[in-house]
């Protein structure tokens, strides 16, 4: 773009418009306004632009950024929480009130850490994994929350949490400080892996359950539908040996009849007869 | 406590006293973020990067007092590199003058009653940020800190690298600029002075 020359009006105008000129110099440049109806009319004209100026307002940002301490560095070779307060402490004085959903977060944060939890500097970038870290993470430097805070610009390995989009692992970066963004945006993955796990395993438990109680309640009618066959068939078994009982008791009985009576009377297995004439009165 | 008392502490290693200026200016840097790039995301990764910079560098300042225009000369440099990124380009030369999204707005101005003030102002921010976001980028810039940031010209002159007599004229033909252009779409002052 082309640049302008210095144009001595329009330096006392920006001048005055913005309060830079001395008591005197304004003095003088307000008569200079009072005589010069261009010079006024142009200045009018630059108040007017800055009057639209007010309407347009920005968001605020939503968050504060906040530095964490860094790791320690491979050098240093020390442990523990940091002088003057641990990483928790100094994340919690800088919380606000109402941020109680972050503190749960780092509570879900530390009991993954008890369990295990380790945040590896690897070779591509950094990696998240429980249990011990690999060959590789050990040489790099393993990161965690209660490492020391070295002072800047002395080369120090900072871990980078791992953003929303990430994958597991994350390339490295030179200047890869935890901000609070980064430690919402990390907090909130673990929560939602958190709450994945727990909601898979509950699946999980409700699904063994359910499997349980189904074979249980087959089993239980298997049995009873056995209990009630056998049960039936000693029934049958004991309805056909009384049956047979019956049989040889009348066949007894006919053997007896027969020998005592004569043998013109009527045999005792001939029903009576009916009346040839009138036959069947239901026919 | 002064920014250059606790720049001085930075220096020496102190986080909390680094998140005390990082506090006091992030929503400074992340309004001017926000006015240039126009995105709210872009806008944070900016002020994030600002921050983190400052902190990597902060033992090379050498006027602790100037820890604002230091970390707001930053931020801009972050912002005119995404400008140059070819995604940026790419937007920029798909906009046209007089899109529906702005003829929208000033439609929209034109038809909000007189009672709805609240409704015109959030309408007129919204068509000076496009109005704005036309401006050559060295005149924005310099509207910009003078105007929301509230640097001195002589200040503006240290971030961007050119003599105040040039902020001062480039801030001139940017508010001129800007006032025509809403002038020329029926737009006046006097309902908002």
């Amino acid at each position: 773009m082309k640049e302008h020359g210095i144009d001595p009006r329009i330096q006392k105008l920006m001048a005055s418009l913005y309060g830079e000129l001395s008591e005197e110099e304004e003095r003088a440049f307000q008569a200079e306004l009072a005589d010069d109806d261009a010079l006024r009319a142009e200045w009018e004209e630059l108040r007017d632009a800055r009057v639209f100026l007010k309407a347009w307002e920005a968001e605020e940002p939503g968050q504060s950024f906040v530095f964490v301490e860094p790791a320690r560095t491979p050098a240093s070779g020390r442990r523990g929480p940091a002088a003057g307060g641990g990483w928790f402490r100094r994340l919690g004085g800088l919380l606000p009130p109402s941020a109680w959903g972050f503190a749960g977060a780092t509570a879900a944060l530390t009991v993954l850490i008890l369990a295990g939890f380790r945040v590896d500097r690897v070779e591509n970038g950094v990696a998240f994994r429980f249990g011990e870290p690999t060959r590789t993470a050990r040489v790099a430097g393993t990161m965690t929350p209660g490492d020391r805070l070295s002072p800047p610009g002395q080369g120090a390995a900072y871990p980078r949490v791992l953003s929303p989009s990430g994958t597991g692992v994350l390339p490295a970066a030179a200047d890869g400080y935890v901000t609070q963004a980064q430690l919402d945006a990390y907090t909130a993955r673990l929560l939602t892996t958190m709450t994945s796990v727990l909601g898979d395993f509950e699946q999980k438990r409700n699904g063994e359950l359910a499997y349980v109680l189904q074979s249980f309640y087959q089993d239980l009618s298997s049995r009873q539908l056995q209990s009630y066959d056998e049960l039936r068939g000693q029934i049958q078994g004991v309805g056909l040996g009384l049956m047979a009982e019956q049989t040889k008791a009348n066949a007894r009985l006919e053997s007896l009849v027969g020998r005592n009576d004569a043998p013109a009377t009527v045999p005792v297995s001939q029903t009576p007869q009916t009346d040839q004439r009138g036959g069947n009165d239901h026919e | 406590m002064s920014d250059a008392e606790l720049v001085a502490l930075s220096q020496q290693g102190n986080l909390q006293a680094f998140n005390d200026l990082a506090h006091r200016w992030d929503g400074s840097l992340f309004r001017f973020a926000r006015r240039t790039l126009g995105d709210d995301e872009e806008a944070r990764d900016v002020c994030q990067e600002a921050l983190t910079k400052a902190y990597l560098n902060i033992g090379r300042l050498r006027d602790p007092a100037k820890f604002k225009s230091w970390v707001h000369h930053i931020a801009l440099n972050l912002c005119r590199d995404r400008f140059r990124s070819p995604r940026r380009r790419a937007v920029k030369e798909g906009y046209e003058e007089g899109d529906p999204g702005e003829m929208h707005l000033v439609e929209a101005m034109g038809h909000a009653r007189a009672g709805e003030r609240e409704e015109r102002r959030v309408l007129l921010g919204r068509l000076l940020g496009t109005v704005m976001g036309r401006l050559p980028e060295e005149q924005r810039t310099a509207i910009l800190l003078r105007e929301y940031q509230g640097f001195t010209s002589e200040e503006i002159a240290e971030i961007t690298g050119v003599p105040a007599t040039t902020v001062r004229t480039r801030i001139f033909y940017g508010l001129k600029t800007m006032r025509k252009a809403l002038n020329d779409r029926g737009i006046t002052s006097t309902e908002w002075r």
